[in-house]
């Protein structure tokens, strides 16, 4: 080494840019575009669509939080793990005493959602600002991140995929932290901790996170940093193999639930949707059930996935976004809210894509501003229909079988007669009256031991069945469904054809 | 929950607020990008027509035959004009005198011995005895077997010359000879950590202890505070403890190739010395109660300081303590367990920041790459260093409750240095002496 060294010279810190004149604009404009969108998932949420069963599911399971201090109402089964649900009882705990109750239990927890959407937008627009998009592809970002009818049917649902969404969008958003500080990179560990500690599945988004860690953060600091995010996220996301192992339900055994059980179950045993594109599977009934909502915003995901490399701001999205259709071709189980986890992918790649547009394409022959016009005119009309979606499809009150059924029974039910019961109705049950050990949801009553040993006899010890659509889907997990409806009375029968609830008093 | 659930949450709380605050102040110099050149030193060349200050640079040495002749002519190869290299010897170790003599020989101009006559000996006393001896404008303190980074006078006199505020700057410390007793890794990982992180976040927030040595004084603060404190058995803490409270502005330099260079102890008795010396000493600070003058989040943070042997024995004890219980007893609620798991998780990330610590060593050292001996080593110390660690804080409280106050000397070898042990041949001085001065003029 020489004495004449000289010190590297400090990295200029970064400055703000200075405050031009209608700086306000921007912002201004978005926060209008992100209460338009929460409006529209406001409105009638409650109403429409009618609860599903699973819900139903996290909503009783927020519920026996609250009022058993148990992760669930029957054996927890590590089929998810439990962050999603722990929020939502928090929130129902403190909101409970001034925000206005549904119709139904699942109805009053989708207020939850709400705010989660909310929450997600802003965060997906700072996101967007960190990473340098205009407040036009951060508007262009929130908007087909909230304003597809899928999107909206598919953000109102009680569904913890919606909960690790949220977590994502943070986790990315501290990841893109322009001054790059260790903490930043802790908080976004932690918050892609919880994401996947909502919902397993989006670990799949992991590598997401960290090459956008990767690439913001400078040769200077990354060993350390990334060597700690990986720590840390580890570490959150170990605790809930913890809570399997103290509870010795880690390996499976005779007579308990297990983690690695359930884990096997969900990537091994249970039912694959078949191929998405060979006619006739689930996957793709479900395609089509997603298509009839919103066919644009598919083919949005896949064309984010295909073209966000050609904006380098969305090379992180693109991957998301491949990882999401990639995995949607296997032949694995489908959940319906499978696109959840893509759309915030597909806006700020689409988002991405518009800012590069916007930024680079200076055609020569026409004004400076024709980009902008060009893409304000594109998301314009995709606003206008997918607004006019929202309105035909999610506004008006649908009819709602289910709540008519919970109503009957709550007029005319013994309630000292146990029920078999779809998972959406269980809370609204034992609000009216049922013991909850007397409510039972209708798979349980062959699967879970502790069941199987309150009504030994099975479906022949309950009192009413009240059979849903759900329930009619479900059919091969309840067998035993035709023979206990050929041994019961129909009381009471609402709504028509598929859609139709009816109650029986079964005469074992 | 019971009674025991609540005590034990307690100490899972504890435990993990003490693990949380020790990497963050551990991990300053990654907190951001930038950081790191923050705390880079400036230059080694003369300011273009400034006057660089003058400078002394105290070596007390007691029994340091085997080290000082070549610390001292390391120093007098700074070529920094007008610089005094002073010393301080005792009366009674003639050993350590003609080690001195031998490069005051060489260097008369440069090399001043003082001799320490005070009874019973110690570093302050040294000290203190040297600096009436010594009239320049900036006084450094450097132990009898430290290692200089070459040009290190010029850069400090720059820290000086550019900011006036400047009442101290303190310059990094590595123990390098990571081959020696089973702590030395840990040591040397513990040292880099608290001169590149540590030091520099407190220096940050507003009050840090004053290192041992390569710290450089205004000797017009050092005389606002009167010196060393002579019954002091951590002086350094002392006068930094004092300093802060006259609002002096304290600067820490560090880059991994400047840092001086100095050894671990050469045993585990040794380390405990050493520890039970700074733990007393931190004590008599808190017990002299004139950190009480400094502003409350200064209090606070000297407290992190000087408090901080007593919270890492806790944690030290609670960490397992806390473990064993859940392993022992299975009446613990499930969330109780988890709690006692997150302050391990915290331990975690301050191992990446040991790691990364002892790979810069490495690479600084010889530029190796981190082996996995290394890092064997690394974490199998980790409890029998903290056992030491607490052994010496039970010592260090022992002693003061007894009134001991007796100055325990960590001993040097040598072992960092490639001919230790040795006492070196003058004509190879003399060599060495002429190559010095042909390579300062190239």
């Amino acid at each position: 080494m020489t004495l004449l060294e000289v010190p590297q010279a400090a990295e200029a810190p970064l400055a703000r840019q200075p405050k031009r004149y209608g700086a306000w604009v921007g912002p201004a404009l978005l926060a209008i575009v992100v209460a338009g969108l929460t409006f529209v998932h406001a409105f009638n949420l409650f109403n429409n669509p009618s609860p599903t069963d699973e819900e139903g599911t996290y909503t009783a399971q927020a519920w026996a939080l609250i009022h058993l201090d148990k992760l669930a109402p029957y054996t927890y089964w590590y089929d998810h793990p439990p962050l999603g649900w722990m929020l939502l009882a928090l929130w129902r705990t403190i909101t409970k005493p001034f925000l206005p109750e549904g119709p139904t239990a699942v109805a009053t927890d989708r207020e939850f959602m709400l705010v989660i959407f909310a929450a997600t937008a802003v965060f997906l627009i700072l996101l967007a600002r960190r990473l340098d998009f205009s407040w036009l592809g951060a508007g262009v970002a929130v908007v087909i991140f909230g304003l597809s009818p899928l999107a909206v049917y598919l953000q109102r649902l009680v569904e913890l995929d919606n909960i690790a969404v949220f977590f994502l969008v943070v986790s990315l958003f501290f990841a893109a932290d322009r001054r790059r500080r260790l903490g930043s990179a802790v908080l976004s560990a932690l918050a892609l901790a919880a994401s996947v500690l909502s919902v397993e599945t989006a670990i799949l988004y992991a590598p997401v996170v960290l090459y956008l860690l990767w690439r913001r953060w400078g040769r200077e600091t990354r060993t350390v940093t990334i060597a700690t995010f990986l720590v840390v996220s580890g570490s959150a996301g170990f605790l809930y193999l913890l809570y399997a192992i103290s509870k010795n339900e880690f390996i499976p055994g005779p007579g308990h639930v297990s983690l690695l059980g359930a884990a096997y179950w969900q990537l091994v045993q249970r039912v694959p949707s078949g191929h998405i594109y060979v006619a006739g599977t689930v996957a793709n009934q479900l395609l089509h059930q997603w298509m009839s909502f919103d066919p644009v915003i598919l083919v949005l995901i896949v064309a984010g996935a295909a073209l966000g490399w050609l904006s380098r701001s969305s090379w992180p999205f693109a991957l998301a976004l491949l990882i999401g259709v990639v995995m949607s071709l296997r032949n694995g189980y489908l959940p319906v809210t499978y696109p959840v986890e893509l759309l915030p992918f597909a806006g700020l790649a689409m988002g991405g894509i518009a800012d590069t547009l916007v930024r680079v394409w200076r055609p020569r022959s026409a004004p400076r501003a024709t980009s902008i016009v060009l893409v304000i005119v594109a998301m314009s009309t995709l606003s206008v229909t997918w607004v006019r979606g929202n309105v035909a499809k999610l506004f008006p009150s649908i009819d709602q079988p289910a709540l008519a059924a919970e109503h009957w029974m709550a007029a005319h039910g013994d309630r000292n007669l146990p029920v078999l019961v779809g998972d959406s109705m269980w809370v609204d049950l034992v609000h009216d009256g049922w013991q909850m050990n007397r409510v039972v949801w209708f798979y349980k009553i062959n699967t879970d031991p502790e069941v199987e040993k309150r009504f030994p006899a099975g479906w022949r010890d309950m009192g009413y069945v009240i059979v849903t659509p759900g329930m009619r889907a479900s059919q091969s997990s309840i067998p035993f469904l035709p023979i206990m409806i050929a041994h019961s009375r129909l009381l009471a029968s609402f709504g028509a054809g598929g859609a139709a609830v009816a109650i029986y008093r079964v005469h074992g | 929950m019971h009674g025991i659930d609540y005590l034990f949450l307690l100490c899972v709380v504890l435990t993990t607020v003490a693990a949380v605050q020790g990497v963050v102040f551990n991990s300053f110099r990654w907190h951001s990008p930038g950081n790191a050149a923050k705390m880079s030193w400036s230059g080694a060349f003369p300011v273009d027509g400034g006057v660089m200050p003058s400078m002394a640079i105290l070596v007390p040495a007691r029994h340091e035959e085997q080290v000082l002749t070549e610390t001292l002519l390391k120093l007098c190869h700074q070529d920094y004009p007008g610089l005094v290299v002073v010393p301080i010897v005792g009366h009674d170790d003639p050993g350590t005198l003609a080690a001195a003599e031998a490069a005051a020989y060489l260097y008369p101009e440069i090399v001043k011995i003082v001799i320490d006559h005070s009874w019973p000996k110690s570093k302050p006393k040294a000290l203190a005895s040297a600096l009436p001896e010594v009239e320049t404008e900036i006084v450094g303190v450097l132990d009898a077997e430290d290692d200089v980074a070459p040009g290190l006078c010029y850069r400090v006199a720059n820290e000086f010359l550019a900011d006036p505020e400047i009442d101290v700057v303190q310059g990094g410390v590595h123990l390098v000879n990571l081959e020696g007793p089973w702590f030395a890794i840990r040591n040397a990982v513990e040292y880099a950590l608290w001169y590149s992180s540590r030091l520099p976040y407190q220096a940050h927030l507003g009050f840090m202890p004053i290192g041992g040595n390569t710290c450089f004084f205004r000797r017009s603060a050092v005389d606002a505070v009167g010196g060393w404190d002579v019954e002091s058995l951590a002086e350094d803490a002392d006068i930094g403890v004092r300093l802060a409270a006259t609002g002096a502005k304290v600067t820490v330099r560090y880059d991994e190739a400047l840092a001086t260079r100095e050894e671990s102890p050469p045993s585990t008795s040794g380390l405990v010395r050493q520890r039970v010396r700074w733990y007393q000493g931190f004590i008599q600070i808190v017990r002299k109660r004139e950190w009480r003058s400094l502003s409350l989040k200064r209090q606070l943070l000297a407290l992190v300081t000087l408090a901080a042997p007593f919270f890492q024995f806790l944690s030290a004890l609670m960490l397992p303590g806390i473990l064993l219980f859940v392993g022992l007893t299975r009446s613990l609620s499930v969330d109780l367990v988890l709690a006692a798991f997150v302050p391990l998780f915290v331990e975690l990330v301050a191992l990446v920041l040991e790691f990364d610590a002892l790979a810069r060593l490495r690479r600084t050292e010889g530029g190796k790459r981190i082996r996995v001996r290394d890092v064997f080593w690394l974490i199998v110390s980790i409890i029998p260093y903290q056992l030491v660690m607490g052994l010496a804080l039970v010592l260090a409280v022992f002693r003061e409750i007894r009134g001991n106050h007796s100055w325990a000397k960590t001993e040097h070898v040598g072992s960092h240095r490639e001919h230790s042990g040795q006492i070196i041949d003058l004509r190879e001085l003399e060599r060495q002496k002429t190559s010095a001065s042909v390579k300062a003029y190239r």
